[in-house]
């Protein structure tokens, strides 16, 4: 008969084999991170107790919702580019899956700001819902880009993101979706069962909120909902309605996270 | 010598020379009907002078001829219409006409700007009529030439010989009836005055002075005398004329278009079948590519239906392809789309633009990271763009470029990845120095009702209102004149000065912000006030 062992006793390397299965990745491949540039985010998604890197994992689809989603991605997407763009793989190669008949276009001088290479973005202008999820399928599973940008315009569905997530398993890139209704994001799709490794909502903030407005470039209220094999902790707060980070890019391109005490405005708001 | 000749005819060559006397205007006729009846020549500068280069009919009736000076020729025909010459489009005509008279024989070849050979040894019983013999084989084959070429516009002379020399002689100074049937060769070509056989005017000068001025007159002569006063050259092109010495056409390497054909004996329908069979059309197509060392930018697959109807898939790729798997990935999309009907009798696969696309190991192409020619960038990019392109549609797929002005809505393009030369000219690099731009540009602009006066205070979009916490700005940016003057006025890239305002609102949201400014918004003035238009152009968020 077996006697439980407890996981203090465990060698190392074995534990992270563990924590690689466990959180439903090809078996003790170890993928990388999408690391957000920001230290409590990143120790945050870090898989404790280890303390290795932080940050989104690879192949898998995380959501994000909210009115400020795609400035913090972008400004996420940037700092990994960046990091990159150095190194041997080069600035990030991303897919872009939006609505043909948006009027809001992605603008190449924008993305360049934000770090990201416009030269290495494809687009691909989607007709309709089904459309969208095919291409952005297509690209998660071709292993060919470093992440797959969707703006839907409604949540995506459960079984959908179950194909997404597997595409991404598959291809080993990042899938993003940003469902952008116009206005805040509606209860329903706060609380939509989904298949994709977390959700997250990302709310503007005011700079006025907090001192010295100038000296920031963005402000973000940034909660995550839900994380798929992972600690609850600012999920739970942040679905009871509260504050999970708040979160700033500064006019020198410091990613910096404040806390209630140099924003004490910020409570106020649900 | 009648029978020698007859004896060396039975495996002889059979050359047809076609000489187009008047390509130039016909080209232009051809282009425009309304100059035929007219007389027309071509003109062209030729040592400070400018000389008639080519005349059409009717001028040639009027009494003008190629080489007479542009003054004489308006002095003897004072309605003649006069274009300049385009040698260039002459000689790419003249290619056209080469390649159509591929239907004749696989072997033709150009003769000088205005001429044709085509070996048409063994060819002429295919255009007679049945049971005539094979001289009127060859009138047949002529005649149709002549109808066909007369019928597409052009005036023609042709005629047939052993040798292409003696085809280019008769055809050029042979009796009038343009086609010339010649047997006995020595006979036909004793006739014809010496130039025809192409020697350089200085001999064709000492010919004339000894009186010697038709083929005739030489053709007695020992050719080593004959050698030793008029040159080598004559001597030789006499032989090459009478056969005596090979003389060979050389025909442009014919391309054989890039088909490959399944035949099945009982129809299929099953889509397994359908992707097993197209599996195999492209393994043979890559083949081929691959031997060429040539890639495919498209593909057409046609499958003939057993009820006789055919149905036609086209898939593109954004960079010259030929991995049969990659291939295969892009039919896969379309294939369910494929209605085979009662089943398919044959397939036929046909690349119609195929590259030059340089033997590599795919594998380490794959992690290459740009590659000549490669419009994305990224090998396994053009490889995704392919697929995506495959469903959603060649226009579809997208890519940035940066542009060269500091107009927002011009300084970046979005253009389809299958559009290769977009990519050819070097785009300039995204500007460093801009003032923040917005990740979403609004397209068209959208007109705002906006509180306040110069300085705004709030503004309504969608329905919301929204109030101005903060305000950066203005960015002030002038049209581009440099546009307006070329395309007026009301052309979309028309701009008039607009002040660019950052604008954050009271939950945070920013909004990229114009206003036009009301000199360029009102022709009145710059003071003449009226009120300016607001638009909001991009979101921060």
């Amino acid at each position: 008969m077996l006697a439980p062992v407890s996981k203090k006793a465990l060698p190392e390397s074995l534990l992270r084999a563990v924590a690689a299965i466990e959180a439903g990745g090809a078996a003790g491949t170890g993928r990388g991170r999408l690391t957000t540039g920001f230290a409590p985010l990143d120790a945050a998604l870090a898989r404790a107790p280890h303390g290795q890197e932080g940050g989104l994992e690879k192949g898998s689809v995380h959501e994000f919702l909210g009115e400020a989603a795609l400035s913090f991605l972008l400004t996420v997407l940037g700092a990994q580019s960046s990091l990159q763009a150095a190194s041997q793989p080069g600035p990030l190669s991303l897919l872009w899956c939006v609505a043909n008949n948006r009027r809001d276009r992605l603008y190449g001088p924008g993305l360049a700001q934000a770090g990201l290479d416009p030269g290495r973005c494809l687009i691909a202008a989607c007709g309709d819902a089904d459309e969208m999820l095919w291409a952005m399928e297509e690209g998660l599973r071709s292993g060919a880009v470093d992440a797959v940008v969707a703006a839907p315009a409604k949540p995506v569905s459960l079984s959908a993101s179950r194909r997404l997530q597997l595409a991404a398993e598959e291809g080993g890139a990042v899938g993003l979706v940003l469902p952008r209704p116009y206005g805040a994001p509606p209860t329903d799709a706060l609380l939509a069962p989904s298949a994709a490794a977390s959700r997250w909502r990302i709310d503007p903030v005011a700079r006025d909120a907090v001192g010295a407005a100038e000296s920031w470039v963005a402000l973000w209220r940034v909660s995550l909902l839900r994380r798929k094999g992972g600690l609850h902790r600012a999920g739970a707060k942040a679905s009871e309605g509260g504050a999970g980070w708040l979160l700033g890019l500064d006019r020198r391109g410091r990613r910096v996270a404040l806390d209630r005490e140099t924003a004490p405005a910020l409570g106020a708001r649900s | 010598m009648k029978a020698a000749l007859d004896s060396a005819a039975g495996g002889a060559r059979r050359i047809a020379s076609l000489w187009f006397l008047s390509l130039a205007t016909d080209r232009l006729e051809r282009a425009q009907p309304a100059l035929a009846d007219r007389p027309l020549a071509t003109y062209a500068e030729s040592h400070n002078a400018l000389l008639l280069t080519g005349v059409n009919r009717a001028a040639h009736l009027a009494g003008l001829t190629p080489g007479m000076s542009l003054a004489n020729a308006r002095a003897i025909e004072p309605d003649v219409v006069l274009k300049r010459a385009e040698p260039e489009a002459d000689a790419a005509l003249l290619r056209k006409l080469r390649d159509w008279c591929l239907r004749y024989t696989p072997w033709a070849a150009l003769d000088g700007p205005d001429g044709l050979f085509l070996d048409v040894t063994g060819c002429a019983h295919l255009f007679a009529a049945p049971g005539g013999s094979d001289n009127s084989d060859e009138e047949a084959l002529l005649q149709d030439m002549v109808e066909r070429l007369n019928e597409l516009g052009f005036s023609l002379r042709l005629a047939l010989a052993d040798t292409p020399l003696a085809a280019a002689a008769l055809a050029r100074f042979g009796p009038d009836p343009a086609i010339v049937q010649t047997e006995p060769l020595r006979r036909a070509l004793a006739e014809l005055p010496v130039q025809a056989l192409r020697i350089q005017a200085g001999p064709a000068e000492d010919l004339r002075r000894v009186g010697l001025r038709l083929i005739g007159d030489i053709l007695p002569l020992p050719r080593a005398s004959l050698a030793a006063r008029f040159g080598f050259d004559l001597a030789q092109r006499l032989d090459r004329a009478l056969g005596d010495l090979a003389d060979p056409i050389s025909p442009d390497p014919f391309s054989a278009p890039y088909r490959v054909r399944l035949n099945f004996p009982d129809p299929i329908g099953l889509p397994e079948d359908i992707a097993r069979a197209v599996d195999r059309l492209l393994a043979r197509m890559t083949a081929r590519l691959e031997r060429d060392g040539k890639g495919c930018r498209k593909l057409e697959l046609q499958a003939f239906r057993a009820d006789g109807d055919m149905r036609r898939l086209t898939v593109g790729a954004a960079r010259a392809a030929r991995d049969p798997k990659h291939l295969a990935r892009l039919f896969a999309e379309r294939l369910a789309g494929l209605d085979p009907g009662f089943g398919i009798d044959a397939m036929v696969l046909s690349a119609p633009a195929v590259e030059d696309l340089a033997p590599v190991q795919e594998q380490a192409a794959l992690k290459t990271d740009a590659q000549e020619g490669d419009p994305v960038g990224d090998p396994r990019l053009s490889l995704l763009a392919d697929q995506l392109a495959a469903r959603l549609g060649p226009r579809r797929v997208l890519r940035f470029t940066a542009r060269d002005s500091h107009c927002p809505e011009r300084a970046c393009r979005l253009y389809p990845v299958m559009e290769a030369d977009a990519s050819s000219h070097a785009a300039p690099a995204w500007p460093a120095w801009l003032p923040p731009r917005p990740p979403l540009l609004l397209a068209p602009p959208e007109p705002l009702e906006v509180e306040g006066g110069s300085v705004p205070q709030g503004f309504r979009w969608r329905g919301r209102s929204h109030i101005i916490r903060r305000l950066e700005g203005p960015e002030r940016l002038s049209p581009e004149w440099w546009l307006l003057k070329d395309r007026g006025q009301d052309a979309p890239s028309a701009m008039s000065a607009r002040d660019y305002y950052r604008v954050e609102d009271q939950e945070g949201r920013r909004f990229w912000l114009y206003r036009e400014t009301p000199a360029t918004a009102r022709p009145g003035g710059f003071f003449g006030g009226g009120d300016a238009a607001w638009r909001l152009h991009g979101l921060f968020q």
